[in-house]
């Protein structure tokens, strides 16, 4: 099997979704062929990077957002009324 | 007191009493049209939502808008839910939807790809990729590669960037995401690994640059 079938294989490695056969399938590849575990490894770290990294700051929803929705939804309540 | 007891108790005190309902007794609540029970569910739900907006819009208006409308929508879909998934899970399926609709106007490409690139079955861009999976600079707090990050991630077309953000950034499953966005399991995990790709040619493009500044020295 060419190194290129084996890359979204390495993806759902690195998710641990696959069956065992192809775990055995990847772990062999990545041993022989030096390609692919940089590609492994360098893939790996773009998922753990992206997870620190991307606009992790939990927000609050800010109380005049929060009101107007409020204010929207009792605005459909009187229309449902008539 | 038993626990019954003291939502008898709480019957004359409406605000109290509903904060102790479980999601699926307000469900029932709100489709009967009981306003408080239906406020009540916005309550609980509206941080997830507004979070999600930052996270795929990238700015505070957007993500109000996007929380207003979420709502509105499912006030009127709700006698429509049928609790086959969890009820946060379809109020991202009318999150996203309403989310790729403000994408579509603002002419982001929701599917295509910008950049010749990321096409993931190209071998040579990865073959030639330098190993930086252990580079100092990848392990520090480092203003420069968030900033990379985001940019990286806000340049996927809409679709991808979608699916990247709930699968690996909120954790949510395959299967969940396939169900919120019609799409089948297959495919999700394509377009998981597509991103993937994409984002790994940045960063490996920066690291590239990075390493060979650093020979220069
Ligand atoms: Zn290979």
């Amino acid at each position: 099997m060419k190194c290129e079938k084996y890359l979204e294989l390495i993806s759902l490695y690195i998710d641990r979704d696959l069956d065992q056969d192809e775990v055995d399938l990847v772990e062999e590849h990545l041993c022989l062929c030096e390609n692919c575990m940089i590609f492994f490894r360098t893939l790996k770290k773009t998922v753990a990077l992206s997870r620190v990294y991307y606009r992790k700051k939990y927000c609050r929803v800010p109380k005049n957002v929060s009101e107007r929705v409020f204010y929207q939804l009792r605005v459909i309540y009187e229309k449902e009324k008539f | 007191m038993l626990h019954s007891d003291i939502i008898n108790d709480m019957q004359n005190n409406q605000p109290k009493a509903l904060a102790l309902l479980k999601e699926n007794e307000l469900i029932e609540r709100a489709k009967n049209r009981d306003h408080a029970a239906f406020e009540e569910l916005v309550k609980r739900n509206q941080a997830k939502i507004y979070n999600l907006g930052l996270k795929l819009l990238g700015n505070k208006e957007d993500a109000a808008d996007l929380l207003q409308e979420t709502f509105i929508n499912a006030y009127y879909a709700l006698p429509k839910f049928e609790g086959k998934s969890a009820f946060s899970t379809w109020l991202y399926r009318i999150a996203t939807n309403n989310a790729f609709m403000k994408m579509r106007k603002k002419k982001i490409p929701l599917v295509r790809f910008e950049t010749q690139t990321s096409d993931s079955g190209k071998l040579e861009f990865y073959h030639n990729a330098p190993d930086w999976s252990n580079d100092p600079g990848a392990h520090l707090r480092n203003q420069e590669l968030k900033l990379l990050i985001e940019k990286s991630v806000d340049a996927l077309p809409g679709k991808y960037k979608t699916i990247f953000v709930l699968h690996d950034i909120e954790g949510f499953s395959t299967e969940e995401i396939s169900k919120m966005l019609n799409l089948s399991v297959p495919a999700v995990k394509s377009r998981v690994h597509r991103s993937r790709m994409f984002l790994r040619d940045k960063l490996s493009s920066y690291f590239q640059t990075d390493l060979k500044q650093g020979a220069n020295l």
